[in-house]
């Protein structure tokens, strides 16, 4: 009698459900030196602790969209076991001059938001890219930069409309002259699992660059969990504290040297 | 030919929850009466810390307010209404915003039309006489998997699916919870139906329950780990 009356088996999807998360990283001129290398590291460690997780009852796909020069898939939305990582580079100045054909600065230090937005939006309204069958998505956007093109109408319709507003954003800005009143604008109104209000978070050093991706990287395996767990799983980092702005979107209340008399390279000592 | 209706369902805890040691969130009732035949299914949100309290509130909401079917007179919306009412007096003392639970139900009764309905996720199936699958089910077609409607307090009756089908074209109903549902091919979900409704025609109701939880404690999705319940309503034919 061990033979099952029901077999399902012929019914059901045979995959997993996963959880896409979807980075979208600003890889413009002004990120080159110890911001890009502290990014890929911390997307590697990102990653590699996504397919730890997979060990268990998750399933993690991933997509990297860049923006600078240019805004590029760099890795399309594919299971985190699938993927090799490749440092993300710079984007290329050289590129851009090819494309305008003269050397265009502001293109070349470009922070493309508007547009990134509307690709990404297309991406995750894309039945095919992100389908119906997976846990609510993760966007996390990380600038150290203004946006360079007209950016508001995209954010609103991301944010406002269709399935992108229902995606969990994150956003995190990098260094002093990231543009925390636009990025704070992209979690406005995004709860986190204990029901207080997303906070923007600011890595003003590689190793708060490192610590948020953390935060994040456990918070999004968290929600995996909660997703079917009946009790609300409050992420509480251990050795991770993020670095938030507390209130509005004005810079981080941290720390600091005083800044007054410093020069810009000699201000430095570890904060960009 | 004789026919009888009969009942049988079975609800398993997901994988997670049995790791975290967390009870069940869904939860069903068969309802047999002489004026006829209730079946709910229910599952509580994940978010919320007391939906398995709140998904409890709603089978019972269901079946209360279906002893009163009959002299409604075919008042849908009064039913959607007292659902509501009664689920937020079951619910307490425990807050209706932190209970939030989807719900599924069917209702036959002696005499008409088999009334079933659902609000939030899941599927609410038919079989007919005359083979044809009908069912009422979220389609995500704007969101993802785990965000859904569910009874809250703000909950209105344009927020519940509802529809009906004649007794004698009637073979069976099927109610299964997000985490059956959501894992079944679009294209295939009337196959499994049948497939239910078909092998529950071989053995009495106590050994499908059985058998039927076997099947959702051995499901075959791979990292599945959502509670499941199934209930099904259905007419046997030379039953007893």
């Amino acid at each position: 009698m061990s033979q099952m009356i029901f077999n399902p088996a012929a019914f059901v999807a045979p995959k997993a459900k996963p959880m896409p998360v979807i980075l979208v990283l600003d890889n413009s001129g002004s990120m080159s030196g110890e911001k890009i290398t502290s990014l890929n590291e911390a997307v590697r460690v990102m990653l590699e602790t996504f397919k730890k997780a997979e060990c268990d009852d998750a399933a993690f796909n991933l997509a990297i969209v860049t923006f600078g020069t240019g805004i590029h898939l760099l890795q399309p939305m594919t299971g985190v076991s699938q993927i090799h990582w490749q440092d993300i580079p710079i984007s290329s100045i050289e590129a851009c001059k090819r494309l305008t054909g003269t050397w265009d600065d502001a293109a070349a230090r470009g922070t493309p938001l508007g547009a990134t937005l509307r690709i990404l939006k297309a991406m995750i309204e894309d039945k095919t890219v992100i389908p119906s069958r997976v846990y609510r998505p993760a966007i996390i956007l990380v600038s150290d930069g203004h946006p360079t093109d007209k950016w508001s109408d995209s954010l609103a319709e991301f944010t406002q409309e269709g399935r992108s507003s229902k995606c969990d954003r994150w956003a995190m800005a990098i260094g002093r002259d990231a543009d925390a009143g636009t990025l704070g604008k992209f979690i406005a109104g995004i709860k986190n699992e204990d029901g207080t209000p997303r906070k923007l978070l600011y890595a003003n050093d590689a190793k708060t660059l490192k610590d948020n991706f953390s935060f994040i990287t456990m918070s999004v395996t968290n929600s995996v969990a909660t997703a079917s767990q009946s009790k609300v799983l409050t992420v509480r980092p251990i050795t991770v504290v993020p670095t938030c702005v507390n209130e509005g979107h004005d810079a981080p209340k941290l720390a600091q040297k005083p800044m007054t008399q410093q020069k810009a390279e000699e201000d430095d000592d570890g904060f960009w | 030919m004789t026919s009888a209706w009969k009942a049988f369902g079975a609800s398993v805890r997901g994988t997670s929850h049995i790791c975290a040691c967390l009870p069940n969130q869904d939860f069903f009732i068969i309802a047999r009466h002489l004026w006829g035949d209730v079946i709910v299914a229910s599952d509580g949100l994940g978010s919320r810390p007391t939906s398995e309290y709140g998904s409890k509130a709603a089978c019972r909401a269901v079946v209360q307010a279906a002893w009163n079917w009959k002299n409604m007179k075919g008042d849908t919306e009064r039913l959607l209404a007292q659902i509501h009412k009664n689920w937020l007096a079951c619910v307490e003392p425990f807050e209706p915003q932190k209970s939030m639970a989807t719900c599924l139900f069917a209702i036959r009764p002696a005499e008409g039309q088999i009334i079933f309905g659902m609000l939030g996720d899941g599927l609410a199936a038919v079989i007919t006489t005359d083979g044809a699958y009908k069912e009422l089910v979220d389609d995500k077609e704007d969101s993802f998997s785990n965000q859904t409607d569910a009874l809250s307090e703000k909950t209105q009756t344009k927020h519940w699916r509802i529809a009906s089908v004649a007794q004698h074209e009637c073979c069976a109903v099927l109610l299964c919870t997000d985490g059956v549902a959501d894992d079944l091919l679009a294209k295939k979900r009337g196959d499994f139906v049948r497939h239910i409704y078909e092998q529950g025609q071989q053995l009495a109701s106590v050994t499908m329950a059985r058998e039927l939880r076997k099947m959702l404690e051995g499901w075959p999705v791979p990292k599945h780990s959502d509670d499941k319940t199934l209930v099904c309503l259905y007419r046997r034919e030379n039953g007893k």
